[in-house]
Order: C-alpha cells, then structure tokens, then sequence
C-alpha cells in the first residue's frame, strides 16, 4: 500500500514539473518567435515589457485572461466550448512519454511511439470541431482544410519514422534514445532522408509555415480560430506551441540520439572526486542535450516560417501524397537494405556506401514523382499553361 | 540599345533539376535570413529616441503651423489674406481691425482637424525677411484629448515659434545681419 | 427521384472591406466550390471622396494635393502627370533643371510603389520578411523625399511650371549613395522569391491573361507588359525628358503572376539606372518656369498621360477660359482599369489565389474610388 501511494506520489510530481515546465516552455517559445522573427526582419522583436521584452509572455497570457470572452449567436454552445480543450489535451497527454533524461520521464510504455502517433492526432478533432461550431465561413473553410492536412500527412509521418525504428528494434521512447547510446550512432545518420521527411511533416502537422493554411492569415483571416478570443484562444495558442515541442521532442528521441551527449564519442565521465556535484551533473547533463537539441529544431522551425512563402492547398495535398508518401515508402523499402548492409559490413565499407545509395535513391525518388504531374519547376507544369 | 527586353524566366531549368532536388533552393533563403538574424538592427525605438544617427526630423518638415516673429517680438504677419486664400481645406481665420498701415492682427486661427498639411499657404506667404510670416515647423505629434484642442489661436501659434528650431536659425541670422550692417557702417564711417 | 447521398452547395463568402489582403476596402463575393472560385464579384466605391467634383470647386494649384491622395502610394508621379496636363494646356516650358527633379523624384517614386507592392504581394503568399526588408528600403525613399518637400506620403511637391522647392544640399549625394546600394538588395529579395520553389508554384500559371485580352479590357503599365505587350509611355510617346536617358522596358511572354512578378523586379533596376543618370546629368539652373500668379490657362481641352508605377494615369482637363477651375477634371486611374481583369483572372482558381492577384495586380483602392 505505501508502495503505492508512494508510487502515485512521485508520478503526479513528475506530471506537475513536466506540465509547468512544458507551460513555461510554450510560454517563451512565443517569445523566442517573436524575437527570431524579429531579428530576422532587422527588427528588436518585443523590448518594452521588462528587460528586453523577457517579461511580455507573461503580459500577454494576462491580458488573454482578462480580455472579454466572445461568442457568436450563432455558434454551436457546447462544442464551440469543447474545442479549445479537446485541441489541448491530446497535445499535453502526450508528454507523458517523453524521454527528458535517463532517469526523467513521466512513463516509459513499450509501445511509446504508437501511443504518440495515436494520441496526438486527436487534437484535430478540436480543430474541425472550432471550425464547425463557429458556425461561420471562414473558420469552416480553415477546419475543413485542417482536416483534410491531418490526414494526409499523419501517413507519411507514421511511414517516416519506420526505417528509424528497424533500427531501434523498439517502440519504446527510452528504448530507442538507449539503443542509440549503445550503438553510439545518432538514427539521423543512417536515416538523413527519413528525417527529413519526418521534419517537413512535423511542420504541416502543427500547421507551422509553409502549411499553416487552416490558419492562413492572409486569406482565411485567422482560419479555425477566427472567431475564438481570450482563453478559448490562448488554448489553440497554447496547443499549437506544446505541439511544436512535442514534434522536436520526438524527432530528438527517435533521431538525434536523444539525452546523448553529442561529446558521447570522447568517453567524458565526469571524475567521482566531485562527489554530490558529479551526481547532480549526472542527472542534469543529459536534460541539458536534450533540452538543447529540442530548442535547436524549435529554432529551424521558427526560422522556416520567417523566410518561406505559403503554399496552396491542391498543392499542399499534392505534396502530402505525390511527394512525400512516395518518398517514405521508398526510405523503408531503402531502409532494410541498409540495415542489411549495416549488420554485414564494417563502418567504413557502410556508410561511403549506404549514402551513395540515398543519393541514388533521392534522385531516382524525384524523377518519379515528376511523373506525378505538376511538381512546379518540371518542364510540364510550364508548358501546361495555356 | 533595344527598347524593350525580354524577362528571363527561370522556371523549367533542367540544369536546376538537381538543385531542386537537395532542396538547394531553400538553403539559399535560409542562408539569407540566417544572416540578417545577427546583423545591425534598424528599429528606431520611438518615443524613448526621437532621432537617429542615420535620421533626425529635417527642417523642411511640414508641421504644426508657427507665427513667426522678428527679433524684437513683432508678428511677421502683414495680413494680406494669401494664405487664407489658397488654402483648400478653409482652416485658416483671420481678422484684423483698422486699414491701411494701422492694420491690427485681432484673431488668426489654424484648424488643424480640417489641415492637409499641403503646405500651400507657407509658400503663399509673400513676407520674405529671413523667414516667411507663416512657417511650419518640425513638430508633429499632434494628437490631442478633444477637437478644440485642434484649434490654434494666434498666441499659440507665436508659442510654436518660439519653441521650434526655426526661431533659433532665424534669430542668429538676424543676429549676425545686424552685426554685419553694423560692421559695414563702422567701415563706411572709417572711409 | 433526387439522387441519394450527398449534395454539394456552392458556398458564398465574403471577402472584404476589411480583410487581411484585400490591399484596402475593396469587397469580393466570391461564388466558392470547396475552394475553387466559380464566380467573383467586385464591389468598391468604399473609399469614394469625389475627387472629380471636388477638382471643379478648386483652383488649378489647389487640385495638386487632390493628386496626391489618388494612389497614395505614388504621389509624385500622380502630381507629375496632373501638372503636365496643365503645363500642356497653357503651353508652358518647364526649365531644364526643374525636368530632370522630375525625372529624378518620379523614378524613385516608382521604386518605392513597387517595393509597396512586392512586399505585400510576397506578404500574401506567406513571405513575412520580403515585406519588411521592401520597407527597410521605401523607408530610404520617403526620408529623401521628406528632406526634399518636408512630407513623406502626400507631397505637393510639383508646381504647374516646375517643382516647389528645390533639391536639398545633400540629397544628392544621399540619393546617389541610395541608388549604389539597390540593386544588390533587389538581389537579396529575388534570393528569397524567385527561384523558391513555393513561390514558384504559387505564382506560374496563376492569373494568365493574353496579350489581347489585356489590350481589350484596357490593362496598363507593368500588368499588360507581363503578358508581353510592348507598351510603355515612357517609351511609346516620350514626356518630359524620358528619352535622354538610357533604359529598357521589360516585358514578360506568359502573362501569369510570375511574370508582372520578373517584370516589376526588372523595372526596379532600371528604375535604379534613369535615377543614376538623371543625378549624373543635374543641370544647374531655375526650377520654376514664369507663370502667372492665378492659373487662368485659355479655353480648351487636353489629355495627358504618364506611365505611373501602377500603369497609365492621364488626366483630361476641360478649361472654360475664364474660371481658376478646371470645367471638368477626369482622371484615367490605372488600378480602376486593371481590376477590371480580376474577374476575368480568378476564374477557376482557388481560395488563395484571389489573394495572390489581388496582389498582382497592384491595385490602390484611393485611385480604384477616387
């Protein structure tokens, strides 16, 4: 029985770190986009709110708390209500697999990886539900096109990430982050296409630039969320930022080695003479690589969406299944030749010769989605204009 | 040189096929912004700083109206009715009592809630003694609480004058006139 | 029998006054199947002010801040045209010095509208960061022509016979140092848009329109050269001084977005070169011709156009002879003809393409309502 309580004790505090620290996150990740962007652009980003605007994500929830709650006469009460929570809860729930450290997770479930993929597609249903209860055109349009986007793209996202798990021989989160330790070589290496396959998915799955269409500013004004304001809002906000984390997290765990430290090939240990420091180092080094290389993709992601264009949706659904489908089917079928490759020969033979083969592959890969018809720089697409 | 070029268009490049294809398209933006991230940033940080190194307000600045005055504090104004005249928008009232040289200025008013800030009436002014009678100078926040406050009577107009860098140019210049003409009498009286 | 399952309804959505990229309060109903435009209608007049009657209530030099708020987005060259049409009709000659100021301020201007225009077009698409660099640079612009006339959007800064004031010490040299470092910046936008493979796909094929199609429905200026039609007045029937000076005019062959898109770039740069030659070639001299202190030109009418950077602006001007006002002022604006093609663009494209010609088009709603 103590056991138990014991047990429960430690999980909830473990949920309470993990959730105010994540909160936290998502909170100065809106700040870091907005000074990324503004750097970027050759501006200051915020400055005014405390020392170099480093308190303005706080301003703004309040001013989220406080703004006045409006909702359409129209609108469907109970769903337009449900919405916001039903978006932000998958996005929370998935956390709790998540790998921070070696001795630093909420759970370790052995089918980790499938419990992500299956939770976190959920919180589209709060998308097409705002969309629908707002009981107005524009959001319409916005969780229709969500909808649509989800779909497509969760295929190649779950294809993705298979020629990384042939590797790991695991679904579990900690498993793959320890087979990679034990191998001493980051999945990214052997799975560069796949990565990038995962990545460019990760961005259309929390409707980062280029495929933030269900939000689509310029067109459809603020999509699915045109119509939410205060809270309601601040939870689509907040469930898109914790998404963002949750899509770094997991390309770190399944592709950057995780907790590793990218020194790991040096064989640094820190000397036992530090005593209590050395046991502390220990815990908080591997968070720190971690926390690091989630940060490093929330940059690229952040820098993505300042610098490109949008793209349309036929295109968008083109690429989803014309391009990026094919493309992971192609990495799996390319990914047990590899692992074969990987077992029979030594390194030096392997990888000169498994990248050559991606090469091979990347290039073979995109003369046959040109016969897919339009991909817009093939000669076809030009010579179809009337 | 021929008057009309074609533009080149470089869509359906079979030589970029490559290119295209390790997303070499894309790093080339990426690169772009990556460099901007850490460059000098160009942000005026406005109400705390008002001028830059690069910019400050330039004198030809087309603001709040001023009645100028000479060096001993005499309106400049001979009130001809030029500006009332070509201003479009109607914002400029003046009235005056007496006739002929006796003429005394009783009310010259600018209505800034009907201004265009096209500046016709500077330029209309036919007073040319260092300044014009009725300049504009570099201030532009402009907002007030109600629309009286928009209204610019005669004795506002003279605090204008005296508050901007116009008056300070223009009294030096008077200043230095004066010490010039005194100069050319002390000579004419030497020869 | 109705047919069992499911039926589809053509969804009507209003897009505008106030939308994110409708570039003003121009309104669309847009007829949508799913995200396919079937059908289009334009509504404007939302910013109607009545410019062609106010013009008859006001004297000849009063009309020139009327100019500047048409396509506030370029009101030197709004200016330029209106007094030439004056100039025309009085038969006055402009001196030499006051020409070149002209050229100068006008070229610029031209630069400055199409930097507007690229970074809300790139804006639309999705491309943030072109709009604030194109701003970086119009900001340049505008401080050269605050220094000059002391304003920075509606600048009255022509006069009938000349210009108002004349150049600043040191905007010449500023001006000069400008026009060196432009076009490496023009270099870094096309870095970021013009072999990007989304702005590729959201621009080629998108809003085609022929040459002969443009030609009937009136499209001018950069529009009508994308679809590869010859026509620029600058070239076609030179005013004021435009054929001292060494430039070209692009024209596209396709007529889709990409293409006004290439020839905007181009223009910019040779935009860039008259500058640099009119700088180089300043002549010393007076800036205002003599004319009468009240305009009172003779009876008569007169039609004069330029290319402004939106397209052709003319104004036709009916004197009675014996009035400080014109009879009647009627003004041709570019962006009011040009949207007349939108309809005609957005046939059977997508949701997000209505944004996309819309920014193609470079419309500025103060000219499309007057």
């Amino acid at each position: 029985m103590e056991g138990i309580v014991r047990d429960v004790i430690i999980a909830l505090i473990k949920i309470a770190i993990v959730l105010g620290g994540v909160a936290l996150g998502v909170a100065y990740s809106t700040y870091l986009e907005r000074k990324v962007a503004g750097w970027i652009q050759v501006r200051f980003g915020p400055m005014r709110v405390g020392p170099h605007g480093l308190l303005q994500p706080i301003a703004d929830g309040l001013k989220l708390f406080i703004k006045e709650d409006i909702m359409p006469r129209q609108a469907d009460k109970l769903i337009f209500y449900l919405s916001p929570v039903i978006c932000l809860v998958p996005a929370f729930a998935v956390l709790a697999v998540i790998p921070w450290g070696p001795d630093f997770y909420i759970t370790d479930l052995n089918i980790g990886l499938l419990y992500i993929f299956a939770v976190a597609s959920l919180g589209i249903f709060g998308i097409v539900m705002a969309g629908w209860a707002s009981n107005s055109k524009y959001p319409m349009l916005g969780g229709l096109r969500s909808a649509a986007q989800m779909v497509s793209y969760e295929v190649s996202l779950g294809l993705s990430v298979i020629g990384a798990l042939i590797f790991a021989e695991s679904l579990s989160m900690v498993g793959i982050v320890e087979k990679q330790m034990t191998t001493g070589v980051w999945f990214v290496f052997l799975q560069p296409v796949g990565f990038v396959i995962y990545f460019i998915c990760g961005l259309a799955e929390t409707n980062r630039l280029p495929f933030d269409l269900p939000e689509a500013e310029q067109e459809l004004v603020a999509g699915f969320h045109t119509e939410y304001s205060a809270m309601k809002f601040a939870f689509f906000f907040l469930a898109e930022y914790t998404n963002m984390i949750v899509v770094s997290s997991i390309a770190t765990t399944v592709f950057l080695g995780g907790w590793g430290s990218p020194f790991a090939f040096l064989g640094i240990e820190f000397p036992r003479s530090l005593g209590i420091v050395k046991s502390v180092l220990d815990f908080g080094m591997p968070i720190f690589w971690f926390l690091l290389k989630v940060f490093l993709l929330m940059f690229f992601m952040i820098w993505v969406r300042w610098t490109f264009p949008r793209y349309r949706y036929d295109q968008l659904m083109n690429i989803g299944w014309k391009v990026l489908l094919p493309f992971a089917i192609l990495n799996i079928i390319f990914s047990g030749l590899e692992f074969t490759l990987y077992e029979e020969l030594d390194w030096y033979l392997f990888y000169p010769l498994a990248w050559l083969i991606m090469g091979v592959m990347v290039v073979f890969g995109f003369r046959l989605i040109k016969n897919f018809d339009q991909f817009s720089y093939s000669k076809m697409r030009e010579e179809g204009i009337e | 040189m021929e008057d009309y070029i074609k533009v080149k268009r470089e869509v359906g490049n079979r030589k970029d096929e490559m290119w295209y294809a390790f997303l070499q398209d894309l790093k080339a933006g990426l690169c772009l912004t990556l460099g901007y991230l850490f460059k000098k940033k160009i942000t005026m940080q406005y109400p705390y700083e008002k001028s830059t190194a690069e910019w400050s307000i330039p004198l030809r600045w087309r603001g709040l109206h001023a009645l100028s005055a000479d060096e001993n504090g005499r309106l400049k104004c001979i009130m001809c009715l030029q500006c009332m005249k070509i201003c479009p928008d109607h914002c400029i009232k003046i009235r005056f009592s007496g006739a002929g040289k006796e003429r005394v200025l009783e009310e010259f008013t600018v209505d800034l809630s009907r201004c265009s800030a096209c500046g016709l009436c500077f330029e209309a002014c036919p007073v040319n003694s260092i300044t014009k009678a009725i300049v504009p100078t570099e201030k532009y926040e402009l907002s007030v609480y109600s629309r009286e406050g928009l209204v610019y009577k005669k004795e506002d107009l003279l605090k204008n004058w005296y508050d901007s860098v116009k008056s300070r140019i223009a009294l030096e210049k008077a200043e230095n006139m004066k010490k010039e003409e005194v100069k050319k009498e002390e000579k004419s009286v030497e020869s | 029998m109705e047919e069992k399952g499911f039926g589809t309804e053509e969804l009507i959505v209003n897009m505008g006054p106030q939308h994110p990229s409708t570039h003003g309060v121009l309104r669309l109903l847009l007829t949508l199947d799913g995200e396919k435009v079937v059908d289009c209608e334009v509504i404007i007049g939302y910013l109607h002010r009545g410019v062609e009657k106010l013009a008859e209530n006001r004297d000849y030099k009063q009309n020139i801040i009327l100019t500047d708020r048409l396509d506030y987005l370029a009101s030197m060259t709004n200016n330029l045209a209106y007094v030439q049409a004056v100039e025309k009709l009085m038969d006055v000659k402009v001196p030499e010095r006051a020409e070149y100021i002209r050229v100068t301020v006008a070229e610029l201007q031209r630069i400055a509208s199409h930097l507007v225009w690229l970074g809300t077009h790139a804006m639309d698409i999705g491309a943030m960061t072109v709009f604030l660099y194109c701003f970086r640079e119009r900001e340049e612009i505008l401080n050269l022509f605050e220094m000059l006339c002391g304003a920075r959007l509606t600048y009255n800064y022509m006069r009938i016979g000349g210009v108002s004031c004349d150049l600043p010490d040191d905007f010449a040299g500023k001006a000069y140092k400008f026009v060196e470092k432009f076009p490496k910046l023009i270099d870094e936008y096309e870095v970021l848009l013009t072999k990007n493979r989304i702005w590729l796909d959201r621009t080629v094929g998108v809003g085609v329109i022929s040459g002969e199609d443009g030609i009937d429905l009136g499209l001018s200026g950069p529009n009508i050269r994308g679809s590869g039609v010859e026509w620029d007045v600058r070239k076609a029937e030179p005013y004021s001084i435009y054929d001292r000076f060494n430039f070209q005019i692009p024209v596209g062959e396709k007529g889709d977005t990409y293409d006004r898109y290439l020839v905007r770039m181009e223009e910019m740069r040779q935009s860039n070169n008259i500058v640099k030659q009119a700088l180089e070639q300043l002549p010393e001299g007076e800036i205002m011709a003599k004319v009468p202190r009240i305009i009172k030109p003779p009876k008569g009418e007169v039609y004069h156009s330029i290319e402004a950077p939106k397209g052709e602006l003319g104004f036709y001007i009916v004197s009675d002879g014996t009035s400080t006002s014109p009879y009647r002022l009627k003004i041709r604006p570019p962006s009011f003809v040009n949207l007349e093609s939108f309809k005609k663009m957005i046939k059977g494209h997508l949701v997000a393409d209505v944004i996309a010609i819309i920014g193609t088009l470079d419309i500025v709603l103060g000219e499309v309502d007057r």
